[in-house]
């Protein structure tokens, strides 16, 4: 198709449908469909559109013949022509095709606040596959496959190993999933009628290829076996797997052809879009003759074993002191419903204390081990062990019977019995039968245990949850502070640059009050004793001893600056005056000697000696 | 600094002995809200099921739950009376309500697996690394998550008061170092033990279909299709609860909507 070409169909679609939007215009409800021709696999969009109405709810299309009907959603559209605006609100479907012929979609008849609205009705074509495609060469095999309907291209089937079986009597089942041609998603484990049977979970499903009437299947097969449990004429199944066909959904059910504008195959693949369709696939029934085991022939030790089996028997150790255990090793293999084989008969246990089995179940085998006591040193061998069970090829009654074993029982030094916690065996086996028909709830509480408010838990209260990081900060204060009077004690210098501050801290207020009461002399005094204690502190030195005749002395060895000693020799030289010789002094002169001590605290505040 | 030690130890054990208020806080109903005497009505529905008349029983165990209490005999009960009413979804809700409260009663356990049984559900499966973590908190797991608290909340007043003690004499660290550490371990095995536990009951919340097979759908609305079924009685993990439909996420990991009403939120 050329350029022209194109645009011309574009431009005769955009007038045919606004032409169908002005026609429609007095319709008051109207189905349309995006496409009248699809083919299997394919679904189409169907619209049920109400015009200048809002509020209706959606419509329930039911059953439409012909199609599996998938709700997807409203769209509701607003146009204004020429300053009058006009509303629609459009219910969308999925149609899936079931299978080819032509359909009607419509008449629909739908009452809402006592109007009555009908539809029109719209003709739909469902095709082969192929025919909407342009035609490759088909092989044989699509041939017949392009004449299937869609339950012909995805179905179960559900068979039993046999139409005949005894009560008890495993029945292989084996339930198929055939599907061809079609992307099949969350596909579920089958479900099957099974009223009078006891069923076993199903095994992994096989999956493989199988070819029914030249058409080529993917087989999903999933197994399990029943059995009977009642004698009767009874029809198993329906089987029945729920799952998700995924359909093409091309961009053309947007309203616009893909056939007539783009024919490549890259458009192709880039506007498919797959759309999940539940559907719930069923099986025919098939029936089964339940009967019940014969009674002729039945052998007094024969518990409800029906299967094939073989019996092997072993006892351990052979040698044992008087009262320790001898374990009897059971097993049962082969292949039959294992839950009715129980525990085989011991014959003649009058000199042994027989303890419960422990039981082990695999698929083709159950074992028992049974531990025995002897209780008399003049034991020889162990009881004999027998097995019955039906055989439902044969159909007959078998017994196998294994044992005795010879043990040696020596009196030796008697000790206490192993401890084997559980019932005599005779009884175990009535417990166990028992347990399957008692089990019921237990009883109700008498009291109403301790009361607390609904819904009130100590983790949300909120005083809680404040109060909890309250501790751990405590801890870390405390911590710190452990720390620092630890270092205190034993750091000389840093206990003494700590004093020397506090000591200087405790000065400075001081000589701000003398300053404010103007006593020049107090001040003097203070400022020396301040000076004084500072240094002999930060220094680690008698306070006494440092005076302004060896300032320098010990100062200037330890790298101080040489201004900084010449003030504090000044300082001290102000102090003695003022202290001893009664020298007048302006306030701005102690405000000034404040101001060099302090200066001079901070720069040992700043340098490490 | 003596006197900081001595004030600091003597907020601690303050702080110990302030615990239980907490508790006696959460614990003890608002007066208001107590009924005259919730253990007799306890007991008039006791004796109402034991007549076989369960649905007054169950009515009469729920007047007890309006006025704001609760306990596990009580959830225990109420769902005994479920089961007789074969109700098996409220039944399971009324057991794992009870497990909150009793998580080791053997009685509640036999019921719930017994309800189970009758459904034909099972419970939530954890994966390997839940598995490993449940055994993990198996001992935390034998009391319920506020006792699991209290404990915790103990355990770790107790290490901070003994930390300080030991902060406060070093030598104590070289003779004791061992009940110090020790404390330590119980200390954070027992706070990420409650925490695990907090998460999987208080943050993850779960919730028991309660109507005979529960249509689960794409979206919350009615004409929705349904995407899967849902048994009585299963146990389901609610992902958002909006405009009367709760959002439900199945054991193998499905998604997908309810109304609200047909899965309770335990």
């Amino acid at each position: 198709m050329n350029k022209t070409a194109k645009i011309i169909a574009i431009l005769s679609i955009a007038l045919l449908a606004g032409m169908g939007d002005v026609c429609a215009r007095d319709v008051k409800f109207e189905v349309s469909v995006d496409r009248k021709q699809l083919a299997i696999g394919e679904s189409c969009q169907v619209g049920l559109t109400f015009y200048e109405q809002r509020g209706i709810p959606i419509p329930d299309l039911g059953k439409i013949d012909g199609f599996e009907v998938k709700y997807i959603g409203p769209s509701t559209m607003m146009t204004v022509i020429n300053g009058k605006m006009s509303s629609s609100l459009t219910y969308r479907y999925s149609f899936l095709p079931l299978r080819i012929g032509n359909f009607q979609v419509g008449p629909f008849t739908f009452d809402y606040k006592g109007d009555k609205y009908t539809s029109n009705m719209v003709a739909v074509e469902v095709v082969e596959e192929k025919r909407l495609t342009a035609a490759p060469v088909l092989t044989e095999r699509d041939a017949l496959i392009d004449r299937v309907n869609l339950d012909d291209r995805i179905f179960l089937t559900l068979r039993v190993a046999k139409a005949n079986a005894y009560t008890n009597e495993l029945v292989p089942v084996i339930v198929k999933l055939y599907v061809n041609k079609l992307n099949v998603s969350d596909i579920q484990l089958p479900t099957f009628g099974q009223e009078g049977f006891s069923k076993a979970d199903f095994k992994e499903p096989k999956q493989y290829r199988e070819r029914m009437a030249g058409v080529v299947y993917d087989v999903l097969e999933f197994g399990t076996s029943i059995f009977g449990t009642r004698s009767g004429e009874y029809k198993l199944g329906p089987a029945k797997i729920k799952c998700n066909i995924m359909v093409k959904k091309s961009a053309s059910s947007r309203g616009w052809s893909r056939d007539n504008l783009f024919e490549d195959d890259f458009f192709d693949d880039f506007l498919t879009r797959y759309e999940r369709h539940p559907v719930e696939l069923e099986s025919g029934d098939t029936p089964l003759v339940i009967s019940s085991l014969p009674t002729a022939g039945r052998p007094a030790s024969f518990s409800g074993a029906v299967g094939d089996y073989q019996f092997i028997f072993s006892a351990s150790p052979g040698k044992v002191n008087l009262g320790d255990p001898v374990t009897l090793n059971m097993e049962i293999n082969g292949n039959g419903n294992f839950n009715t084989v129980l525990v085989p008969e011991l014959d003649n246990t009058d000199n042994f204390r027989v303890y419960d089995p422990e039981i082990k179940t695999d698929e083709h085998r159950k074992s028992f081990k049974v531990v025995l006591i002897p209780e008399s040193d003049k034991i020889t061998a162990t009881p004999k062990a027998v097995f019955s069970y039906f055989d439902p090829n044969r159909r007959e009654y078998r017994t196998i019977s294994q044992g005795p074993v010879s043990i040696t029982v020596e009196k030796g030094k008697y000790e206490a019995p192993a401890q084997v916690v559980g019932a005599p065996l005779q009884e175990s086996r009535r417990a166990v039968e028992r347990e399957d028909l008692m089990r019921d709830i237990i009883y109700i509480k008498e009291s109403p245990g301790k009361l607390v408010p609904k819904d009130r838990y100590i983790y949300n209260n909120p005083a809680f949850l404040m109060f909890l990081p309250l501790p751990i900060i405590f801890l870390a204060v405390f911590s710190f502070l452990e720390a620092r009077r630890a270092r205190f004690r034993t750091d000389s210098a840093y206990a003494g640059r700590l004093l020397a501050l506090k000591a200087s801290r405790r000065g400075m207020k001081q000589l701000k009050d003398d300053i404010r009461s103007n006593d020049a002399k107090r001040f003097y005094e203070t400022l020396f004793k301040t000076l004084q204690e500072y240094l002999g502190n930060r220094l680690d030195m008698p306070t006494a001893g440092i005076t302004s005749d060896i300032i320098g002395s010990v100062l200037a060895p330890k790298g101080v600056d040489l201004d900084v000693i010449r003030k504090i020799k000044g300082l001290f030289d102000v102090c003695d005056r003022a202290r001893f010789a009664f020298m007048n002094v302006a306030d701005f002169k102690m405000t000034s000697d404040l101001k060099e001590l302090q200066d001079i605290i901070k720069y040992f505040e700043r340098i490490k000696i | 600094m003596k006197t900081i030690t001595r004030l600091f130890l003597i907020s601690i054990t303050a702080a110990l002995l302030t615990l239980p208020a907490f508790c006696e806080e959460a614990e003890n109903p608002p007066a208001e809200l107590r009924p005259k005497d919730p253990a007799q009505v306890f007991y008039n529905a006791n004796a109402l099921y034991e007549k076989g008349e369960y649905s007054d029983a169950i009515e009469t165990f729920i007047t007890v739950l309006d006025a704001g209490l609760e306990s596990g005999n009580l959830y225990y009960n109420i769902g005994n009376s479920f089961l007789k009413m074969d109700k098996l979804g409220y039944a399971i809700y009324c057991y794992e309500k009870a497990k909150r409260h009793m998580p080791a009663d053997s009685d509640l356990k036999s019921n719930l697996d017994y309800a189970r049984s009758l459904a034909g559900t099972v419970d939530y499966p954890e994966s390997v690394a839940k598995s490993v973590m449940r055994r993990f908190i198996y001992p935390m797991k034998q009391m319920s998550l506020g006792a699991a608290a209290v404990f915790a909340s103990v355990v770790y007043l107790l290490t901070v008061l003994i930390s300080a003690l030991f902060v406060a004499n070093r030598i104590l660290i070289k003779r004791y170092g061992i009940i110090f550490y020790v404390l330590i371990a119980i200390c954070i095995y027992s706070i990420l033990a409650f925490g695990i536990r907090y998460y999987h009951e208080e943050v993850i919340k779960f919730g028991i279909v309660v109507e005979k097979s529960l249509d689960c759908k794409y979206e919350p609305i009615d004409k929705s299709t349904t995407y899967f079924n849902l048994p009585e009685g299963d146990k389901v993990v609610v992902v958002k609860t909006r405009n009367g439909w709760r959002q439900i996420k199945r054991l193998d990991g499905k998604i997908g909507w309810v109304p609200k009403d047909s899965v309770q939120e335990i």
